[in-house]
């Protein structure tokens, strides 16, 4: 009879396949796409090379982040990444992971220069159904992100701090940021301290929370509810589709600045990553209502983010997305405002383009390194020579998702065919496959210019 | 006795002098993929032989394929029978009966050829001009059409623009409205390139008269079934009074008229229609409009002819060759067909250019053009298959030889190479809406490493900033 509370047994370990490459597994990731939750380090993200996108990070700092020589950041920028709808996997999620992590790791304390108190968020729009077609929608992920990453606890937890109730003394003990959600935000850590916890310090940031201009029931849930998994549950509970529908841009857009205001924070950044999800599916008059309530939401109304500048929003979008956005946004104004189009796009974007060979190479080396087993062989990209890692670009589209699994391919190969150098032949007959599908009129008059090339002639 | 010989040629003599063979066979069937014989070479040989029967068999039969961006399960039986009785023909193929068919010897060498496609282009070619002519007489016709302009030849469509509301299918009324389409469409062609249609505006818009009213008389069935490519949204309607398009029936007008007229066996501007300008010793139309657009995407194929229907700046379809007739040239950059032949003796040489003889014309042309078009855009991204048709026009390539090219230059700007070490060539395998249905299924993509790209955007590098 078997055993009901039988538990998974280890693989037993096997010989190292990779040894003959001087490797501890294969570096590669099988399914190249950012997990963060894995334990795996090449799903996780733990393997980052930040100089790789170091130029990226700094237009992102100079566009959307207050600094010293930037007092006046933009409220729209935009990511042009070079992803394709099958090809997808240019390294733009786990930029904008390493982005939210940084702020939220400091509050901006480097990326501002000291200059803001900062909290970011990555939003990625769920597919249909439910979809993101409707602003209210756009609206519910965003507040479903910012619980779901702490964005909202922290505030309340700084709000906590700044109610007067917690002495210094105890203050004192909570440490560094990440240490707040244990010491803080737990109510049972500040009544070991003999913190009155529910009637004095919840009722006092719930005071706050309504002097600052909160909506009552809004700050008692808000007040009452200091860690992310009671708050995604009470906000799932109790806000229904007609409460985001009638109310769900007034609290995001309102409410919650106050909150954050209220803590201190004086910035929030909204990574919204894959707008492709929404805007693909969005017909064209939602397409339009949802760039007015944009502009609306953003700029128009007189709610407490536009009176603050409070929400930086930083869209992906790729060629297609441009091209489906663009006259929209010129109808509702936002092209004057934060333009989409070139060559004004220029001043308002951050380019995310296809890697070359000088960032391929250490992009390579950061995943070799991570499994090599000889310390003495650490600096070089062996087993693979320049012109594979070239040619794996090339067969790539510059594209990092889809090298990485074509690398992840070839060590499978090499392993199996215990060679110990990886060269370009390696990687074509390793790519070689079938042919596959992956994959407004100018009306105007005008002479062509004059062909080039003389087919009658010498 | 010894009679003296009269050595001024007679206009018969003449004429056979000049006239090209006739041609040993005119049907035609849709085959445009070259790969689709080697495939049924490669079959016959594994299998020892082939039949219609094995060929569309869904586990053993032909592979699924793309046709531009068209998927295609498996091919027709029509396809695979007009498929086998052509390769018959070309003497590839034997019947062993009961609809059987093995390798011949020349069908063996063939299968030993296959796997070097442009090998097996050119073997195609030489094979396809031996039994029906066209391919080597289009390609002089071109020339003869534009002799100035390279071979560069427009058949206008109705403008872009013009949208009329639909009309009763038996109305052959012709209106100003027509006429004012129809003199546009010339306009705009002969602006764009001056020789580009090599027709007097008055006889244009006669000829696209008549061929309206033709139209107007058939019965809506075989309309139907005489559609075109660019009329396919004609549909057989069960109601009383049928209604039609006029951009539809205009649009089909004009190719008629225009293929009917530039594409005879006469040259159109010959002073009269006498024996000696006949181009064969027929009073069949060489290519009519059905068999015309068979053939454009099969020359395209075999890299005698570029085509498009898309071309930002001209409405309709622009054609020049890829080759011309000679009697010697350098190769590089010119291939000699050596069994392609004109009626003077002349071989045919098509422009196959290697990469660095056309590297710095490729860069030049390609920046240029990507300048141009991304500015009237007003977006970094552009269409790459405009780009591509525009690129091919000024420097005379095939399509084949511009994604050959496209990644090379690609892979230099990679490699940081040459003038393209400053710049960043971004490729998008996106499909857009326009590729996505109808037409735009069937225009070829830009293939780079076999697979389909659509959108291009050229930057400049950005440097790292300690550098």
């Amino acid at each position: 009879m078997s055993d009901p509370f039988r538990k998974a047994q280890p693989l037993e370990q096997a010989s190292n396949q990779y040894e003959i490459l001087g490797l501890r597994d294969n570096p590669f990731p099988r399914e190249p796409s950012l997990q963060p939750g894995s334990s795996d380090p090449r799903a996780n993200g733990e393997i980052y090379n930040e100089e790789l996108h170091r130029d990226e990070q700094a237009t992102l700092e100079k566009l959307l982040i207050p600094s010293p020589v930037q007092s006046n950041p933009l409220s729209i920028a935009f990511l042009m990444d070079h992803t394709t709808r099958r090809g997808r996997g240019i390294g733009k999620s786990a930029f904008l992971k390493h982005q939210r992590d940084r702020i939220m790791s400091d509050f901006g304390e480097e990326s501002s220069h000291r200059r803001a108190v900062m909290c970011a968020v990555h939003v990625i729009p769920p597919p249909p159904p439910p979809g993101c077609r409707k602003f209210w929608e756009f609206c519910r992920t965003i507040v479903e992100a910012l619980i779901e990453q702490d964005v909202i606890a922290s505030a309340i937890w700084r709000l906590r701090a700044f109610s007067n109730v917690i002495p210094e003394s105890v203050l004192g003990e909570v440490g560094g940021i990440t240490n707040l959600a244990e010491s803080i935000g737990s109510d049972k850590w500040l009544e070991e301290r003999n913190i009155d916890v529910h009637f004095s310090l919840n009722r006092t940031v719930g005071d706050i929370l309504r002097s600052v201009g909160v909506r009552d029931e809004l700050a008692k849930i808000l007040a009452y509810t200091p860690n992310s998994i009671d708050l995604r549950s009470r906000v799932s509970s109790s806000f229904s589709d007609y409460f985001w529908r009638k109310d769900g841009g007034r609290f995001l857009f309102d409410d919650l600045v106050k909150l954050f205001m209220a803590a201190q924070f004086t910035r929030c950044l909204l990574f919204i990553d894959e707008v492709e999800k929404m805007a693909y599916h969005q017909n064209m008059t939602e397409r339009r209502s949802f760039v007015e309530s944009l502009r609306y939401y953003m700029f128009d109304a007189d709610f407490a983010n536009s009176r603050n500048h409070f929400y930086g929003i930083l869209l992906t979008i790729h060629p297609g997305v441009q091209e489906l956005l663009s006259p929209h946004w010129k109808a509702a104004g936002l092209d004057g405002i934060s333009p989409i189009t070139q060559p004004e796009a220029q001043e308002t974007t951050v380019y995310f383009g296809p890697l070359d060979r000088k960032m391929a190479i250490p992009l390579v080396k950061v995943y070799l390194e991570y499994y090599k087993i000889s310390k003495d062989s650490r600096a070089g990209i062996e087993p693979f020579t320049e012109d594979a890692v070239t040619e794996a670009l090339v067969k790539a589209g510059g594209v990092p998702r889809p090298m990485l699994r074509l690398l992840y391919r070839v060590v499978e190969r090499a392993a199996e065919l215990k060679v110990t150098k990886i060269d370009k032949k390696l990687i074509e007959e390793v790519y070689s496959t079938p042919e596959r599908l992956e994959a407004e009129a100018i009306e105007e008059e005008e002479t062509l210019p004059t062909p080039k090339v003389d087919l009658k002639g010498e | 006795m010894n009679m003296k010989k009269d050595k001024t040629p007679t206009s018969l003599q003449m004429a056979f002098a000049s006239a090209w063979p006739q041609p040993a066979s005119r049907d035609f069937a849709e085959l445009s993929d070259p790969i689709l014989f080697s495939e049924v070479l490669e079959f016959t040989h594994k299998e020892g032989s082939v039949s219609l029967q094995k060929l569309t068999s869904e586990t053993e039969g032909l592979r699924k394929r793309l046709r531009r961006l068209w998927v295609i399960d498996k091919p027709t039986r029509t396809t695979i029978n007009g498929l086998l009785s052509a390769m018959k023909k070309f003497g590839w193929l034997k019947e062993n009966g009961q609809g059987s068919y093995s390798l011949t010897s020349e069908g063996f060498e063939m299968y030993k050829v296959s796997s070097d496609e442009k090998l097996f282009r050119r073997k195609l070619t030489e094979k396809m001009h031996d039994r029906y002519v066209i391919p080597g007489w289009f390609i002089s016709r071109l020339h003869s059409l534009n002799s100035q302009g390279q071979g560069e030849i427009v058949l206008p469509s109705p403008p872009k623009e013009w949208q009329p509301t639909k009309g009763k299918w038996q109305s052959s009324e012709w209106t100003d409205e027509l006429s004012e389409q129809v003199n546009i469409s010339a306009e705009r062609a002969k602006k764009s390139f001056p020789w580009a249609l090599p027709i007097d505006n008055e006889i244009w818009l006669q000829i696209v008269r008549d061929s309206w009213e033709r139209i107007s008389t058939r019965k809506q069935e075989n309309q139907y079934l005489d559609k075109i490519e660019s009329s396919a949204k004609i549909k057989p309607k069960t109601s009383i009074e049928p209604e039609f398009t006029p951009r539809a029936r205009l649009t089909q007008a004009m190719r008629e008229a225009a293929i009917n007229y530039l594409f005879d066996s006469y040259l159109p501007f010959s002073s009269s229609r006498e024996i000696r300008a006949a181009d064969f010793y027929s009073n069949k139309h060489p290519i009519p409009p059905r068999a015309f657009s068979a053939w454009c995407p099969r020359l395209e194929a075999l890299e005698l002819i570029f085509y498009t229907d898309f071309h930002p700046l001209i409405s309709g379809r622009l054609i020049f060759p890829c080759g011309v007739f000679r009697e010697s040239a350098n190769h590089p950059p010119f291939e000699v067909i050596s069994k392609v032949t004109d009626p003077l003796g002349k071989h045919l040489y098509l422009y196959q250019p290697k990469w660095q003889d056309i590297r710095e014309n490729f860069i030049d042309v390609l920046l240029e053009t990507y300048q141009r078009y991304t500015r009237k855009a007003g977006a970094l991204y552009i269409s790459l298959l405009d780009l591509r048709d525009e690129v091919c026009r000024q420097l005379k390539l095939s399509s084949i030889l511009f994604d050959s090219f496209l990644e090379s230059a690609y892979r230099e700007s990679i490699q940081e190479k040459g003038v393209l070490k400053n710049f960043a060539i971004s490729l998008e395998s996106d499909i857009r809406a326009e590729q996505q249905s109808g037409y735009g299924l069937l225009r070829r993509p830009v293939y780079i490493s076999k697979v389909p790209h659509s959108l291009i955007a050229i930057s400049h590098k950005r440097r790292h900033k300690q550098e």
